[in-house]
């Protein structure tokens, strides 16, 4: 299922997600926001394309997150404790749990990284006024100073994320702190 | 009431793609024989759904012009007529006819993806066993210039050079295959590290063997099934990222028929309630679907992780 979700590309769930819930009119398939906005409108509005980035992203998480767990599962401490007759959930929560946790903190932070790339897509299916949009319309009209400057943008804020999410990873493994 | 129904269709496709992919191993099974059919036989249903699948794909994009009713770029009716006899799936924004677009973008999108992966695989895989052989100072050189390209998300590179050297196939081939290359450099760099030590090799560097030699017939023979693997999963990837630039409106440029950007032209209709515009979307996700499938099954058969 996840291995389903993950191969499709961002505009084909933007738009099965306008097909299915903007066709009812729950939700409004365009994203236009202005200054003037108040905070439940904004959020009202960029309900669609907030839920089409959380269902990409869903997908790597539990691919990745599955990866990271089912090594763990396969490692000697965990037979044991099922072998003690423990109940399989206490199993993944009080043994698996801790050790996987280095992996799938260093997850979230690249999906974070991910989300960047893959907003540029969606903003452009919910006519959001964002800096992915900008980019795309400057590229298709080659303006080169502005298309370097919200790379630059983009660049600095995932290399940033990145940058976290191998801290986070030695920090939550004493193994890699004190390796000398 | 509407989402129920919805539901229904999607259980129907699952159980439809089930009995596909089942048909068709039991018949490959049959037609096969020798090594290939002792492969077959440790194939799960999903393998072979997703084997089917390409097939299917291979097949229509070779025979494009003998499926397609009316040629690529011909005007043939109205804009945006609904599903009948003559015109299939109806036609598009300018009037053309959208199942032989369909057909001809299978060639096109598919076409170009595979070329680019093939040659991000080459420009790739071997700078990266190079430098896992050599080691010392060009390991570092190499490694520090792919490290350089791979600290920006790709899409936006892409974006960038794109915008630097303009929009047109070759430039977006050789783009996406310098950004993916340095992925499969990656790749190809670990699995070269851990062959690079074992003890043939060091028996080959004693035979008087050359780098070439060394990598051609020790290390890569060895490395292959890893790198097949990638290759089905940077397909995916590379094809994905055509689809997206191509529905921005900066990859594959019209009159061209490609499915990221006939969604693009005609995602107007999806607000009057029409599932045309989600049919080419669908195509492109149904082939990455299967191609995984089938990668799945291969690094399972590699790395036999599940038992």
């Amino acid at each position: 299922m996840a291995l389903t979700s993950i191969s499709f590309p961002e505009f084909f769930v933007a738009y099965i997600l306008i097909f299915v819930l903007a066709q009812s009119g729950l939700f409004p398939s365009m994203a236009r926001v202005d200054p003037e906005t108040s905070w439940g409108e904004m959020a009202y509005r960029t309900f669609l394309p907030a839920l089409t980035l959380t269902l990409v992203v869903t997908a790597h998480m539990m691919r990745m997150t599955r990866a990271a767990i089912i090594n763990l599962l396969a490692s000697p401490y965990i037979e044991m404790a099922q072998l003690k007759g423990m109940k399989p959930m206490r199993v993944i929560l009080h043994h698996a749990l801790p050790n996987a946790f280095a992996p799938i903190v260093t997850v979230v932070a690249l999906n974070l990284a991910y989300l960047i790339t893959g907003v540029v897509v969606v903003e452009v299916v919910f006519v959001y006024p964002g800096l992915g949009q900008l980019m795309v319309d400057s590229v298709s009209k080659r303006d080169i100073p502005v298309v370097q400057a919200v790379a630059l943008l983009f660049a600095a804020a995932y290399v940033l994320l990145n940058l976290m999410a191998d801290v986070l990873s030695t920090l939550s493994n004493p193994r890699l702190i004190h390796r000398t | 009431m509407n989402v129920l129904i919805n539901l229904l269709w999607v259980a129907v496709a699952v159980v439809a793609a089930v009995a596909a992919g089942r048909l068709f191993l039991s018949v490959a099974r049959i037609l096969s024989r020798g090594r290939a059919e002792k492969l077959l036989r440790t194939a799960p249903v999903s393998a072979g759904f997703g084997m089917l699948v390409i097939l299917i794909y291979v097949f229509v994009a070779v025979f494009a012009p003998l499926i397609a009713p009316f040629a690529e770029r011909e005007i043939v009716g109205a804009q945006f007529l609904p599903w009948d006899a003559t015109h299939l799936l109806g036609t598009d924004n300018l009037g053309r006819d959208m199942f032989s677009r369909l057909v001809y973008g299978a060639r096109n999108t598919v076409g170009i993806a595979f070329a680019t992966t093939a040659l991000a695989f080459v420009l790739g895989a071997i700078p990266g066993l190079l430098a896992a052989t050599v080691g010392s100072w060009l390991d570092q050189v190499l490694s520090r210039i792919v490290d350089v390209l791979m600290s920006i998300p790709s899409l936006i590179f892409s974006l960038l050079l794109l915008a630097i050297f303009g929009t047109s196939i070759v430039t977006l081939v050789l783009v996406i295959a310098v950004i993916d290359s340095t992925r499969v450099f990656r790749l190809a760099r670990s699995v070269a590290m851990n062959i690079v030590v074992m003890d043939y090799i060091e028996a080959a560097k004693l035979r008087g063997e050359g780098l070439w030699r060394l990598i051609m017939r020790e290390i890569l023979p060895n490395a292959m099934a890893p790198l097949v693997a990638e290759f089905g999963l940077r397909f995916c990837f590379v094809f994905l990222t055509i689809a997206a630039l191509s529905f921005l409106g900066v990859g594959i440029q019209p009159p061209t028929a490609d499915w990221g950007s006939m969604v693009r032209d005609n995602a107007a209709l999806i607000t009057f309630g029409n599932v045309t515009p989600l049919l080419p979307a669908g195509a492109i996700a149904l082939l990455t679907v299967a191609v995984n499938f089938v990668v799945d099954w291969m690094l399972d058969r590699a790395s036999g992780l599940k038992e």
